[in-house]
């Protein structure tokens, strides 16, 4: 039996990955893929605090959290598709319209 | 056991849900361009209000200990679905203006209040997390409506990009809190003592509070703000910066008193602090009426953070206050802003919000310069509106508390606040019509479904400030 700190220790550099990813990567598809591993890293802290705790809740939570990345993935994909439309480019730097 | 008769408990929720979905056939079966959408979505939110007062003075923890029925959470849920009404009726004439007529906004409007509602009636951080997500899943679609304006497209990007990352951060920390807790109902949460030794648990609240500041928009998580409400369709930056704020203070606020957070206390004053702070400075030197609203919408959170640094039981009451007067007057006035914006005529952005457009409208258009007159004045938390009541019971709840650096702090801070929208307001009232404004944009009669929607919120904010203790009668609350 694997101890409960490995899985937390791997989906807290997961997590991590993740969030460096959203802030140097410079293209919206990617920063949004990053978001995703850091959705499902929390999935797996979920699923180890879950086993540990001998408790379903946490896995019911991460199926709750699977439904809504997906949407959020529709809604996404969706969003930047008219972006692109508009504007043919998807690096973040060039979205800067809006300021000040 | 979920029994049946919970469900006369949740009819609000029930009806949004029904109406949400059938608007999406009517749309399929009406004629293009007919109202019966926009008929049917005020009815539903009209009911949902008077169906909401049906649970009043209950107590109740239903489906399976997932929601709670309690007098503050129908308090949050029927500010948040006044607002809903007041955004509603002003938008039709909006939607066609912009030529965005389609049935789904509404639908999608009724399924972020089905979201916010959840939220605020939730006993469960899984309720929490799918009420924020249908919330914000909605609040994204609605940014980029406009989806032939870049700067619709990019508001909409924005706060995707952003709002996606911080609900990774939500999860986290309900994760962790879940971890060391061992459950996600809050009740059970409430009743385990001595979580707060606990570093991790710590940590895991303080990811999932920095959620709702960013919903909120309070201090370091502020920045998307003026972005989104810059881009987003004028009727809906009014809705995201009332009713979702709204539904986001709803949900923290009672978590934050019953956890008894104190060492928090400092955390909140200064970001307090520092939103106020930063509100209204940056809104000084804003010449866009829609960023010069959502920096001023930065302030108000900012002042609310007043109260919940003081954590007193006036404190609910003082923000329960605030964030109704805020409806009105922060809706009332982007609305009067979209009604006066000018017809899209393929230019594929915004015209007439900047504040030189103000200039003089009290001789053009003198209605709406008196309605946001009011709006601006209560705001600025000018004594006989609703605004000055707000303020005043949040800065007392600071005072009751032993803050007073706080509040004096805060006054001082209001009335930085009140240059600009004085400035407004002169420039409305005694600055003549520049040439470049009279000569390109005639004016164009307000329909009257946008003057009613704007005689609502002013009715709102004359009524509750000439008799603030009105709005406690009806809800005998929680301070008791």
């Amino acid at each position: 039996m694997i101890e409960i700190n490995y899985y937390l220790l791997v989906s807290a550099v997961l997590f991590s990955i993740g969030v460096i990813g959203v802030l140097v990567r410079r293209n919206a598809i990617i920063i949004f893929m990053c978001i995703e591993l850091m959705l499902n890293s929390i999935n797996l802290t979920l699923v180890a605090f879950s086993s540990f705790l001998g408790n379903i809740n946490g896995q019911i939570f991460v199926f709750i959290v699977m439904t809504v990345a997906a949407a959020e993935a529709a809604i996404g994909l969706a969003i930047i598709i008219s972006m692109f439309r508009n504007k043919e480019s998807l690096n973040i730097d060039e979205i800067n319209i809006l300021k000040w | 056991m979920i029994q049946l008769h919970e469900i006369y408990e949740v009819i609000p929720l029930v009806l949004i849900a029904f109406a949400a979905c059938a608007i999406l056939v009517i749309e399929a079966f009406s004629k293009k361009g007919s109202s019966a959408v926009y008929g049917f979505s005020i009815i539903t939110v009209t009911g949902a209000i008077a169906a909401s007062f049906l649970s009043l003075n209950k107590e109740l923890i239903i489906f399976n200990q997932f929601l709670r029925i309690s007098n503050a959470s129908v308090m949050f849920s029927v500010i948040i679905l006044a607002g809903i009404l007041i955004t509603i009726i002003a938008s039709k004439n909006y939607i066609e203006k912009e030529n965005i007529n389609f049935g789904e906004y509404y639908s999608l409007i009724l399924f972020s209040v089905l979201g916010m509602m959840l939220m605020v009636f939730a006993n469960d951080l899984l309720i929490i997390f799918i009420g924020l997500e249908l919330m914000s899943v909605c609040f994204y679609v609605l940014a980029g409506f406009l989806r032939l304006r870049q700067k619709s497209n990019e508001s909409a990007l924005k706060y995707f990009l952003l709002g996606a990352f911080i609900t990774g951060f939500i999860l986290y920390g309900i994760a962790l809190i879940y971890g060391i807790s061992g459950t996600t109902n809050l009740a059970e949460l409430y009743n385990q003592k001595k979580l707060f030794t606990n570093y991790v648990f710590i940590i895991g609240f303080a990811l999932f509070l920095i959620g709702f500041l960013f919903k909120i928009g309070v201090f370091p998580f502020h920045m998307w703000i003026p972005d989104v409400y810059d881009g987003a369709p004028t009727t809906l930056s009014g809705m995201f910066s009332t009713a979702g704020k709204i539904a986001a203070v709803g949900t923290i606020l009672p978590i934050i008193l019953a956890l008894n957070i104190t060492n928090f206390k400092l955390i909140f004053s200064v970001a307090a602090v520092a939103t106020m702070m930063y509100g209204n400075v940056i809104a000084l030197a804003q010449s866009n009426m829609k960023r010069l609203l959502a920096y001023s919408s930065i302030a108000s959170a900012g002042y609310i953070f007043v109260g919940v640094a003081a954590m007193n039981e006036f404190a609910l009451k003082g923000i329960a206050y605030y964030l109704i007067a805020y409806t009105f007057m922060q809706l009332g006035a982007f609305i009067i802003v979209s009604i006066l914006e000018k017809k899209d005529d393929g230019s594929r952005d915004y015209k007439n919000v900047d504040i030189d457009f103000y200039k003089g409208l009290g001789k053009r258009n003198p209605l709406m310069a008196t309605f946001m007159t009011i709006f601006l004045f209560s705001l600025a938390g000018i004594p006989p509106f609703a605004g000055f009541w707000g303020k005043y019971y949040l800065f007392y709840a600071a005072i009751q508390a032993n803050l007073i650096w706080l509040s004096v702090i805060g006054i001082l801070l209001s009335l930085i606040g009140v240059y600009y929208y004085l400035k407004i307001t002169v420039y409305m009232w005694f600055h003549e019509s520049t040439d470049l404004v009279t000569a390109g944009y005639e004016k164009e009669p307000v329909s009257r479904s946008g003057i009613f929607a704007t005689s609502l919120a002013v009715v709102g904010t004359v009524v509750l400030g000439l008799d603030p203790n009105m709005f406690f009668r009806i809800f005998k609350m929680i301070a008791e």
